[in-house]
């Protein structure tokens, strides 16, 4: 294999990490755990210069509760923290689900939840469940902060509405809803060190228990340029029990929602059939998810 | 423009080594070629195969997807740290009696992954056993002689450790 030279730095403090992706400039990127981008470095499919690893900084990594229930998780807490941790699995199951399933258990304990974010492939595991548990991404630039809903941070293959001097430093999630739950699914070849070919994300939040839908999200992995919603599926849940022919309607609507390609990994029409499997799936899950969620 | 050498502190097997690396340098690759530790084999490069698995403050991490400076501050395992005093590790003992080792590439990551797994969870079932080294290839056994190989040693640690609590 080609070698590939490139610097690395440790900054200790995000302002000392924003400083040096401000200076250096297009040929810098953060990283994290390093599983996608040494790969790609290597691969020759990303030329770099220079690397901000985030691996010093304190207060990067971990999920934290709020008083009010809401919940921030730092950009470089990795998937094996989210998978073992019992707030995420219990009240942001389908990101535990997400997390859990991923590549090995060697790159789940060096793989991070921002890394996966930022690397922004369409195929992005975490990205279904962040934009159905109603996440926002938190950019830290040299002149200060913003905030960008889950849905709108990836705009295509690999790219993001992040700037380059920006650093992905926490994902904030709302305080989990009463009668509320959520699950990921996803289809592979093998059940492990795999890439997703079609995956659904689904959050659900009901009247009361056994009631009606108030509220729906569905999301679509490696189906379209980037992970997208489902609103044709959402249509088909809210205002309504959930039943099985509900939940079977909904997932027959997501199929247009998508617009997935051929590529080595599956057919499109294949993909097009795993839709519905998959929201069927996720959403079955979790509505039984609901039921545990109490106020 | 070459980048500097770093000068990092690498604690391996319970040793501290001073030494130069080059930034871009993994830590498969120093271990390998700097620390004389060829234990730890280099298969994809990818993060797909697991050969290169060692233990980072306990847990398996593919070694060829971690720049050797993240490593400071970690104590790393590789397959040299588990022998003691001459004496092979149950798990080592295990593998050579079930031939679960039969070309020995993917070994040294396949008991460190097993390890991290029994530390953890010292009474696994065999899918839990299966879901522990699903990041590790082999490309002989067919995965059963491993599989039963870390069923008897799980079997004689928590022995030992039962008949230590009783004494």
């Amino acid at each position: 294999m080609t070698v590939v030279r490139f610097d690395v730095i440790q900054p200790r403090t995000v302002a000392e990490a924003v400083a040096a992706l401000q200076q250096a400039g297009e040929l810098a990127q953060p990283v994290a755990g390093g599983t996608d981008i040494l790969r790609d470095l290597r691969l020759g499919s990303k030329k770099l210069e220079l690397l901000v690893s985030l691996d010093r900084v304190a207060d990067l990594a971990g999920v934290r509760q709020e008083d009010d229930g809401a919940f921030t998780i730092g950009a470089t807490t990795t998937m094996a923290h989210l998978a073992g941790s019992t707030p995420v699995v219990e009240r942001l199951s389908a990101l535990a689900d997400a997390a859990g399933w991923m590549g090995s258990p060697q790159v789940r304990n060096r793989a991070t939840f921002g890394g996966n974010l930022c690397n922004a492939r369409p195929c992005a595991d975490t990205a279904p469940p962040a934009m159905v548990l109603g996440a926002e991404l938190e950019l830290q630039g040299p002149a200060g902060s913003r905030r960008v809903p889950a849905g709108e941070f990836m705009t295509g293959p690999g790219q993001t509405v992040r700037r380059g001097e920006e650093l992905l430093r926490a994902v904030r999630f709302p305080a989990p809803a009463p009668h509320s739950g959520s699950a990921f699914f996803t289809v592979t070849n093998r059940k492990a060190v795999e890439i997703t070919i079609t995956s659904a994300a689904a959050w659900l939040r009901l009247e009361e228990a056994g009631g009606p839908v108030v509220e729906a999200r569905v999301a679509l992995g490696s189906v379209a340029p980037r992970p997208i919603r489902a609103p044709g599926a959402e249509a088909e849940l809210v205002g309504k029990v959930p039943d099985e022919a509900v939940l079977q309607a909904a997932a027959r609507a997501a199929v247009a929602d998508a617009t997935p390609i051929d590529d080595l990994r599956a057919a499109a029409v294949y993909r097009r059939w795993m839709v519905e499997a998959m929201v069927k799936r996720a959403l079955l899950r979790a509505l039984e998810r609901c039921g545990r969620q109490t106020p | 423009m070459k980048p500097a050498l770093k000068v990092i502190n690498l604690r391996v097997n319970h040793t501290d080594h001073e030494i130069a690396v080059k930034p871009h340098h993994t830590l498969a690759r120093v271990l390998r070629e700097q620390l004389g530790l060829t234990g730890t084999k280099i298969g994809c490069e990818e993060g797909d195969c697991g050969a290169c698995t060692v233990l980072l403050d306990g847990r398996p991490v593919s070694s060829c997807l971690v720049l050797a400076v993240q490593a400071q501050g970690h104590e790393i395992t590789t397959i040299e740290g588990l022998a003691e005093n001459g004496q092979l590790h149950p798990l080592q003992q295990a593998f050579v009696e079930h031939g679960a080792i039969q070309c020995g590439f993917c070994s040294p990551g396949m008991l460190l992954a097993a390890k991290a797994l029994l530390d953890d969870n010292p009474h696994p079932d065999e899918g839990q056993i299966r879901h522990a080294i699903s990041g590790n290839l082999c490309r002989c056994t067919g995965y059963q002689k491993i599989v039963e190989a870390i069923q008897d040693a799980a079997g004689k640690l928590s022995g030992d450790a039962g008949r230590g609590e009783r004494s």
